[in-house]
């Protein structure tokens, strides 16, 4: 308690235990074991309460972090996890999957010399939620008297989350519909069991529905009801479109349809929302490759990697056609992946898919790259280098290079404004070109981090709040439409 | 002379044969003696090994004198009679009976346009539950029905088809029947009731509803079967099935092999398709005359064997104490440093019934060098020192266990061995072992379709083992690990460095392996593990079997 | 839940009536659901045969076929299918275009009924013509007939209709000289490719409905993706119906077999929910 900042300067960060690499790669289970409630302290300790507070300017979410810090080093855990579920319905996930380094620990004090001696807000954050989860029933948060108003989101993942938890603490009726048989959107479709297991987020989901929120299951919007449906039929007096950036992107190579070619997305729903890793009790199957190709350099490729090698694969390539610092992944996913014994062909790209009479793939001809002038992103232009192809033999490939607007919804929504991509045009909270339609997450921005959706959803829920209260105040015209 | 050389049987009488003298024994029928002379009558109910009863009347011939035709199967043959088998006429009343035949068997697809096509086209049978049609069914391959329609050269079939519409009997373990494919040739009866002496299934019912069942139409499970399958080798159509490897179209491979999951060392061939075993069944010459094989050889592997629960990756336990898989480079020096910390008579190695002669040998001749011959195998819950007088004292000095069969050693055994530091786990499961803090490492090893060798069976039979599939993972067999982990301990005396030295010296010792007591038949387990927790069928069968009758035999 | 309102059997072919009341007010002519039978099963698509507004009900023809529809076998009236999501994929293009060739088999011999029904309100000259083995296997038949001008049988065996198969029965017509606008077929790959080849050589527009492996059914995933024209398309939401000149059939029969071994691996440690396991349970 009573240390000084010098003395909480001296504290060593504390790194989580976990499942050694030479393990893990072949098991299911989550990496990192958590901290024990004396290590939780310990790091704790560590944080100086800085009065500005740069880590909270550093949440897309403004979690009040100084303070729930100090509440775990008082061992009020339980507390802790409720002071952030004051901002974000779902620490227990935030904890394990933000980006923390590029955000609230990236401007802590702490890590100001040393990036790496930042207090670790993310584990200090799922610690506390994970305490709570695991110690505490479950606390309905409190909810304001029914204001009649039926608001209507459309998805299940974190932007969708955020906006229920908001609204429906607000005295709304919130109803979720959701495309799959579970909610939770990517975290349970797209991000692997061993870096999010998924009952963390069936209690989160569990949690909300307690609430009072409606999800409904296998209902997809653009199909099942349009967005105008909602609101003629089915009388929503808002609708929030939450529904990740959708269409997976091939390359334009030869091969690209062979079997034993998948999308990540694909991949990834296989293994993870359909548990084919459990085949033969859950019934869809999942291709286990010998030589597995991955090719992309993000987050999802990293998980397409770990997952395949998990599945038994016994050799796991990550081709990508920059350099590593160019790598949009996360610098601790990499790491976790090399560790695991996946191989990176760096600088490369494939050219070509090679095939047996059976139209398997058989392997992969790749083309060399060097880095040229920075292009419009900042990053180093990849330029091919003449002549410089090489080959190698793989029997599955999993293309991880991004997403397209899914236009399921735009299309059957003729009067709302997309970008030449087909994303969702809104203003900074949300507001679509369409009255009372408000959208948030990967269908605006395109692929992003599950922490800035859950900001737009924060967003857009005040701004649908504020619309909706000041619509039924005939007076207030809003300055949006 | 040649004709002295010539081997004549004994008390030989002749008759003719399309024109060719041939020579009978008494007793034969037409058809033994066709058969033995290499002429062909068709037949589907008839079968060397089994009894006739000339039910199916495809094997109809002309004998010389006799009125109209006699179905050869159950005709006696008689000295000086002659007989024509094939003939425009005959073939024509077999046309006529086979179309017959097909008209109570949904045989639409044998006279279909794109038959070819379609069959190529779904290349492995589409799983249908209710089979409409050849491209629907499991049997499509083996049929008889359709060999004979490429025999007789039919083109169509005049009849509508009668279907039965009976429902699916799926409700049994391990086995679907579609009685609306059976032809009622009565093989599969007479193989349960006269070969067997089971009598599980009959002719019920009567006139047009005949068909075969058990009695009071109970579950097979609930009566005598015991669900060898004999039945479904016989039958000549899709009509019986073996659920659980049915539908993955030709097999790549079909390896003849032994069946060791126990004593008796049932000959089998095992289907490989994808480098799994897929399935078994038994070899060309099987004579349904007897007991060939049961449930488990022919039903149980493909379940047992690739299971996603095998051990797949050698295990080591790091000084943090946490367990990581490693490589085969790796762990062997490991294993070998552990047992250097000990001294031989520290040491004692539990050996598996169920592993091959070399294997066995290897881990003796491991023994004998390393461990003071402290060699002992679990039967029936209890501790088997085989060869030489163990008592409770040396348990007592014993603090590494090699354990090959994990699943045995129950808590009461462990606490037996009371200064036990260090167990060394080599198995294909895993078990409640594993987790044990004491385990240092754990090495994956082969089941017997995943590795070639030799077993003693009962009946001092000694039999081959054959390689039919992939193993799992990085895991080898039994005595390859052995010799790796015993070579790596650089002993002099150690002598087997490879497969053929230890077959070597088995033909030296063969004392060694006789004295392993072998699995017995009725065992439930293979290598301690439970069958019944990889096969859920196996678990309905055995259970439902306890609990009607208190027993289970196969 | 998605309650199991009728079910019955014809030759394998089961009949599942099924609630759904959302579903059954937004489905159209050509649409499809994904149906779940547990929470273990696969997701599997499956064409909506017929539906009511009424009773809330959708009707699907499943074949049984493989373990996920041999989950759907077992299911008893009364039960409920873990999930049942949709209408999915594009509606089929209804207009007026004259005569309209429909050509179903297997499962697509109820899947064209609602594109039947669909052409005739629109004042085609509905012609439908449907194959089976034999002629007890045809199933939905008075429905089909009330929305045909007339129907058209075909069977493998000569037992009713023509001796052959649908592209058979559209040859004959050819020969007479029959006037055809637009075709649509519905049934197996490989029958879906025959027709396609008996309407390519007089041009006739084909469309037909492909049945490639899905996953979602929202085109988040791009398993069901087919080459059409030279161009990679999504069955689930470009689809399912595509122009039958221009698919690559070799493709899509390749893509389709692509788990053809766990298919056969599923089966060795089924836990089978039959007769005698419930017994042993003493739920008998």
């Amino acid at each position: 308690m009573g240390l000084t900042a010098k003395e909480r300067m001296a504290i060593e960060r504390h790194s989580m235990a976990e499942q050694p690499a030479g393990f893990r790669n072949r098991n299911f289970e989550e990496v990192p074991y958590g901290y024990t409630p004396d290590e939780a302290v310990a790091e704790a300790q560590r944080c100086l309460s800085c009065k500005n507070r740069p880590c909270v300017s550093g949440c897309p979410v403004e979690v009040p972090i100084p303070e729930f810090i100090a509440l775990v080093t008082e061992k009020r855990f339980t507390e802790a996890a409720r002071l952030i579920k004051t901002k974000n319905v779902l620490p227990a996930v935030c904890g394990r999957v933000c980006p923390q380094e590029t955000q609230c620990e990236a401007v802590c004090i702490q890590g100001k010399k040393d990036k790496t001696q930042a207090v670790a807000i993310g584990n200090l954050e799922r610690f506390a939620a994970d305490f709570e989860r695991e110690n505490n029933p479950m606390e309905a948060p409190e909810v304001q008297d029914k204001n009649g108003l039926k608001v209507a989101i459309i998805g299940s993942g974190p932007s969708g989350l955020t906006v229920a938890g908001d609204l429906i603490r607000f005295g709304y009726e919130v109803t979720i519909y959701e495309a799959f048989h579970r909610g939770g959107g990517v975290l349970v479709y797209g991000i692997p069991e061993f870096r999010l297991p998924k009952k963390v987020v069936e209690t989160e989901i569990k949690a909300l529905e307690d609430t009072g929120v409606t999800i409904h299951y296998n209902s997809v919007i653009g199909r099942l009801y349009t967005v105008d449906d909602l609101f003629k039929r089915l009388g929503f007096s808002a609708v929030f479109i939450g529904v990740g950036a959708g269409l997976p992107i091939f390359l334009d190579i030869p091969g690209m349809n062979l079997n034993g070619v998948f999308s990540a997305n694909e991949y990834l729903t296989r293994s993870n929302l359909m548990k084919s890793y459990l085949f033969p009790q859950y019934k869809t199957p999942v291709i286990v490759g010998k030589g597995v190709a991955v090719i992309g350099g993000g987050n999802v490729a990293m998980d397409s990697a770990r997952t395949a090698i998990r599945l038994g694969a016994e050799k796991v390539t990550i081709v990508y056609r920059r350099a590593r610092e160019q790598m949009p992944a996360r610098a601790a996913e990499v790491h976790h992946a090399e560790e695991e014994g996946i191989e990176f062909r760096l600088l490369s790209s494939p050219v070509e898919i090679f095939r047996n009479d059976q139209g398997w793939v058989t392997g992969m001809k790749c083309q060399r790259y060097e880095l040229g002038e920075p292009d419009e992103s900042g990053r180093r232009r990849p330029v091919p280098i003449e002549n410089s192809f090489f080959e190698f033999d793989c029997d599955l490939v999993v293309v991880s290079i991004g997403g397209k607007a899914n236009p399921l919804i735009t299309r059957t929504t003729p009067d709302m404004e997309v970008n030449k991509w087909g994303y969702i045009v809104t203003d900074p909270w949300g507001r679509t070109s369409k009255r009372s339609v408000y959208a948030g997450g990967d269908i605006v921005t395109g692929a992003a981090t599950v922490i800035s959706s859950m900001g737009a959803g924060r967003r857009a829920a005040k701004a649908i709040h504020e619309d909706l209260t000041k619509e039924n105040d005939e007076t207030f015209t809003p300055d949006w439409w | 002379m040649a004709e002295v050389a010539e081997q004549k049987p004994v008390a030989m009488e002749t008759m003719t044969i399309n024109g060719k003298t041939v020579s009978f024994s008494s007793g034969e029928t037409i058809l033994d003696v066709a058969r033995r002379s290499g002429i062909y009558i068709p037949t589907v109910c008839a079968r060397a090994d089994l009894p006739s009863t000339g039910s199916c009347r495809l094997c109809i011939v002309k004998v010389e004198g006799a009125r109209g035709y006699v179905t050869s199967c159950t005709t006696p043959a008689e000295p000086d009679m002659v007989v024509t088998t094939n003939s425009e006429e005959i073939e024509k009343l077999r046309r006529g009976i086979l179309e017959l035949i097909l008209s109570e068997h949904p045989s639409a697809c044998l006279v279909c346009a794109i038959r070819e096509t379609c069959e190529k086209f779904n290349a492995p049978s589409s799983k249908a539950g209710r089979v409409t049609g050849c491209n629907m069914c499991p049997n499509r391959d083996t049929c008889e029905l359709r060999q004979l329609v490429e025999y007789l050269g039919l083109e169509g079939i005049r009849y509508p088809l009668l279907y039965k519409g009976l429902p699916l009997e799926r409700d049994d373990p391990f086995m679907d029947r579609d009685y609306n494919l059976c032809i009622l040739c009565g093989r599969c009866i007479r193989v349960c009731q006269e070969n067997l002496g089971l009598s599980a299934i009959s002719f019920i019912r009567r006139g047009h509803c005949t068909k075969v069942g058990t009695s009071f139409e109970k579950l097979h499970v609930d009566g005598n079967c015991v669900f060898c399958m004999h039945c479904v080798d016989v039958c000549p159509t899709g009509a019986l099935t073996v659920r659980g490897s049915k539908w993955y179209g030709y097999p790549d491979s079909e390896i003849p092999t032994t069946c060791i999951l126990c004593e008796r060392g049932c000959e089998l061939v095992i289907d490989v398709k994808w480098n799994k075993v897929m399935g078994a069944h038994p070899t060309r010459d099987m004579n349904a005359g007897k007991r060939e094989y049961c449930v488990k050889g022919r039903c149980c592997l493909p379940a047992l064997f690739n299971s996603p629960h095998r051990l797949k990756y050698p295990a080591i336990r790091r000084d943090d104490s946490t367990m990581i898989y490693t490589d085969w480079g790796y762990v062997i020096p490991q294993v070998s440093e552990a047992i250097a910390r000990y001294k031989p008579e520290e040491i004692a190695i539990l050996c598996s019934r169920s592993l091959t002669d070399e294997s066995i040998f290897a881990l003796h001749e491991f023994a004998r060098v390393f461990a003071e011959s402290n060699v002992f195998y679990i039967v029936e819950g209890e501790i088997v020192f085989p060869s030489i007088e163990k008592s409770d004292k040396i348990l007592k000095d014993i603090k590494l266990l090699y354990a090959t069969e994990a699943n045995s050693l129950s808590k009461e055994i462990e606490e037996q061995f009371v200064s036990l530091e260090d167990i060394i786990i080599q198995d294909i499961y895993p078990s409640p072992m594993s987790r044990s803090p004491k385990v240092s490492a754990i090495l994956p090893a082969t089941v017997f379709t995943e590795m070639d060798g030799t077993k003693s069976c009962a009946g001092n039979r000694r039999k081959s083992v054959t390689k039919a599939a992939e193993p799992q993972g990085s895991a080898i067999p039994d005595w390859e690990i052995t010799v790796r982990v015993g070579t790596a301990l650089n002993s002099a005396d150690f002598r087997i460095k490879d497969f053929r030295s230890i077959q070597n010296h088995i033909l030296r010792h063969p004392w060694v392996i006789a004295a392993v007591p072998m699995a017995p038949k009725d065992s439930l387990t293979y290598r301690g593990s439970p069958i019944a927790d990889f096969v859920p069928d196996f678990r309905i069968f055995v259970e439902g079997r306890v609990q009607s009758k208190g027993e289970v035999h196969f | 839940m998605y309650e199991l309102v009728e079910k019955s059997e014809i030759f394998n072919v089961h009949k599942m009536v099924i609630k759904a009341p959302g579903i059954a007010d937004s489905m159209k002519p050509g649409q499809f659901c994904i149906i779940m039978a547990t929470e273990f099963s696969e997701r599997i698509p499956m064409t909506v045969s017929d539906w009511s507004t009424d009773t809330g009900t959708i009707t699907i023809y499943a074949l049984e076929l493989g373990i996920s529809t041999l989950e759907l076998a077992r299911m008893k009236v009364g039960g409920s299918l873990y999930a049942v999501t949709g209408p999915l994929g594009t509606p089929s293009e209804i207009r007026h275009y004259g005569t309209v060739v429909l050509g179903g088999g297997c499962y697509g011999i109820g899947g064209i009924y609602p594109i039947a029904k669909a052409c005739k309100e629109a004042g085609n000259e509905v012609i439908s013509i449907v194959e089976a083995r034999y002629s007890p296997m045809f199933y939905h038949e008075k429905e089909l007939q009330q929305v045909s001008n007339q129907v058209f049988y075909a069977t493998s065996d000569g037992s009713r209709g023509k001796k052959g198969k649908v592209e058979d029965v559209i040859a004959e017509m050819l020969e007479r000289g029959a006037r055809v606008d637009q075709a649509f077929f519905m049934g197996c790959t490989q029958m879906l490719e025959r027709c396609s080849e008996a309407t390519r050589p007089i041009g006739i527009p084909t469309k037909v409905a492909l049945n490639s492996i899905m996953l979602d059914g929202t085109g988040m995933c791009g398993a069901c993706r087919v080459t059409v024209g030279g161009e990679t398309k999504f069955a689930c939401v470009d689809g399912p119906e595509f122009d039958g000149h221009k698919v690559d059939w070799r493709e899509l029969q390749q893509r389709k077999s692509a788990y053809t071994e766990q298919e056969a691996v599923v089966y060795q440690s089924l836990s089978h929910e039959c007769l005698a396991e419930k017994k042993l349970r003493g739920e008998l």
